[in-house]
């Protein structure tokens, strides 16, 4: 059986809390210096961001995650019938879960960067029934994207097509195996100028290295799986990722209207699909830009409107914009150099329990409840005495 | 019209089999669609012509709609492989096709040039009287 102690006490065996709080602390922060000095940058402003990811990473280099914790050093004093005290310090290892949890999401954050790397193309393509076209299937759609590739200046990349009714256009691969796949329901639906600002939209992903940065923003995603934090500061970053594709994409084929109205188009389609789960958790893994998720909530695509309004509008920029992405930075290093020092095991500790001199450590809150001994020295058994239950704390008071 | 009724927009002299009365487009895409005997996706049509000639998915898409809209093909949305996609099957039978197109036509004929349509026929059935004679 587990106490709430026990709870208590997972829940504060670094790194765990460390994770927590610096991660939510760096999210928090960075919004914050954001707004304040109204950065309005999509790339500076996605970087910033990346920072919430990064956090979790920097922790583990101070507390290392562990499977076993060398549990509380306990002392058990015996007096013997001479009146002799012998004094004996124990240390156990107990299991750590929430080191586990942290152990678990590195593994699969790895795995699936390397996943992503080498067969993220190949899945989604299986999952998502895409076929690849060649310049002969569809010469139309391939000079289409051939001359916006050219605009963008980017190579131009394999073509996609699959069956979905619903209009989207995403992205998969990296390198020479880089597709741009569009929907049946997309090309049916969008005329060929509101086409190709959508074209130019997935190629300015490409341009931004945006497959890159994903992969390695989804798998951070993935290491720190129970920090509701990484999810909102990677869906932030995606953000930003899709206004800077938008303006990239926009400015380079000036065909801004025609995107305005391809996404409104697209955020009006009428079919709401049911999502097949597995595939579509599988396959989402290594999406990294998907045009036709805009209206779902919690999306990493900002809302409708918000978006109509920043394609083809003026950026403020002034030449302060370095001085002030340099302020933030050491405001923002600073202060979480500081809170660094806050988050530490013992200050952590400190914060929930209070050192008793005689009784040991009590839940702060709880102080007020009586304790009685578990054992008097004159009870103690003999060596080799019961070890206490891992975990536990014995508690013994010498009168 | 009653259901299953289709009347062609135009009828080839020089169309060969059911490309007198659809589009030689439509009729390849038609034909492919009834080898399968089943419900099938735009994908596996193109699929089994891409094998035979050069064509472009999205052009057996746009066609597979417009048998649709004529009323040969039906379809429905269902769930699949990548999200909601068209499933189509055939509406009307080819010998449903034939003799729907063959009676709007000649009704048309028949309206429009009666009396000859008649006497043509009639012809046709005498020579094709005495020619059975000969043979018999």
């Amino acid at each position: 059986m587990q106490t709430p102690i026990d709870v208590i006490m997972w829940a504060l065996t670094p790194p765990f809390p460390q994770v927590l709080l610096l991660s939510a602390g760096t999210l928090i922060m960075t919004h914050v210096l954001l707004k304040l000095f109204k950065v309005g940058e999509p790339r500076t402003r996605s970087l910033f961001y990346s920072l919430t990811l990064l956090a979790p990473l920097v922790v583990y280099a101070v507390y290392t995650p562990s499977i076993w914790i060398m549990g509380p050093i306990f002392q058990q004093v015996f007096v013997s019938p001479l009146g002799m005290t012998l004094t004996r310090q124990e240390e156990f290892a107990f299991v750590n879960y929430t080191g586990i949890l942290c152990i678990v999401g590195l593994a699969f954050g790895a795995a699936t960067l390397a996943v992503s790397y080498l067969f993220g193309a190949e899945i989604v393509t299986r999952c998502r029934g895409i076929m690849e076209v060649t310049e002969e299937d569809e010469p139309r759609l391939y000079r289409l994207v051939e001359k916006t590739a050219k605009r963008i200046s980017v190579a131009t990349p394999r073509i996609g097509l699959t069956e979905s009714l619903q209009p989207n256009a995403f992205m998969i691969g990296h390198g020479r195996a880089t597709m741009v796949v569009f929907s049946s329901g997309l090309i049916s639906t969008l005329n060929s100028l509101e086409l190709e600002a959508v074209a130019a939209h997935e190629l300015a992903h490409i341009k931004n290295g945006d497959f890159h940065l994903m992969a390695v923003i989804s798998s951070l995603k993935v290491v720190s799986f129970f920090n509701p934090a990484s999810y909102l500061s990677a869906s932030m970053l995606a953000r930003e990722r899709e206004y800077l594709a938008d303006e990239v994409g926009s400015r380079a084929t000036r065909r801004s209207n025609a995107l305005k109205k391809a996404l409104v188009k697209i955020a009006q389609a009428p079919l709401t699909p049911r999502r097949a789960i597995l595939p579509d958790l599988m396959s989402g893994l290594f999406v990294y830009s998907q045009i036709g998720s805009l209206r779902a909530a919690f999306t990493s695509h900002p809302s409708i409107d918000t978006r109509l309004s920043r394609i083809g509008g003026e950026r403020a920029k002034s030449g302060a914009d370095r001085y002030k992405v340099a302020v933030i930075a050491l405001v923002l290093l600073g202060s979480l150099a500081l809170g660094f020092n806050l988050i530490e095991p013992t200050n952590l500790m400190k914060m929930f329990f209070m050192l008793d001199p005689g009784f040991g450590m009590q839940l702060r809150g709880f102080t007020h409840l009586p304790i009685t001994p578990l054992m008097r020295p004159w009870e103690a058994s003999p060596l080799p005495f019961p070890l206490p239950r891992p975990g536990s704390l014995t508690i013994i008071r010498i009168s | 019209m009653s259901e299953g009724d289709y009347t062609p927009s135009g009828y080839r002299i020089d169309g060969k089999d059911l490309e007198a009365i659809l589009g030689p487009l439509e009729a390849d895409v038609l034909n492919a669609v009834y080898s399968f005997n089943k419900s099938i996706r735009v994908r596996e049509v193109y699929e089994k012509m891409k094998k035979e000639r050069k064509i472009a998915y999205t052009t057996v898409m746009s066609t597979m709609n417009t048998l649709f809209e004529k009323g040969i093909l039906d379809r429905k949305v269902i769930n699949g492989k990548g999200g909601l996609l068209y499933i189509y099957w055939p509406k009307m039978s080819r010998s449903e096709i034939e003799r729907s197109a063959v009676k709007q036509i000649m009704d048309s004929l028949l309206k429009n040039f009666g009396e000859t349509v008649t006497s043509y026929l009639v012809d046709l059935d005498t020579s094709n009287k005495g020619k059975r004679k000969e043979e018999g």
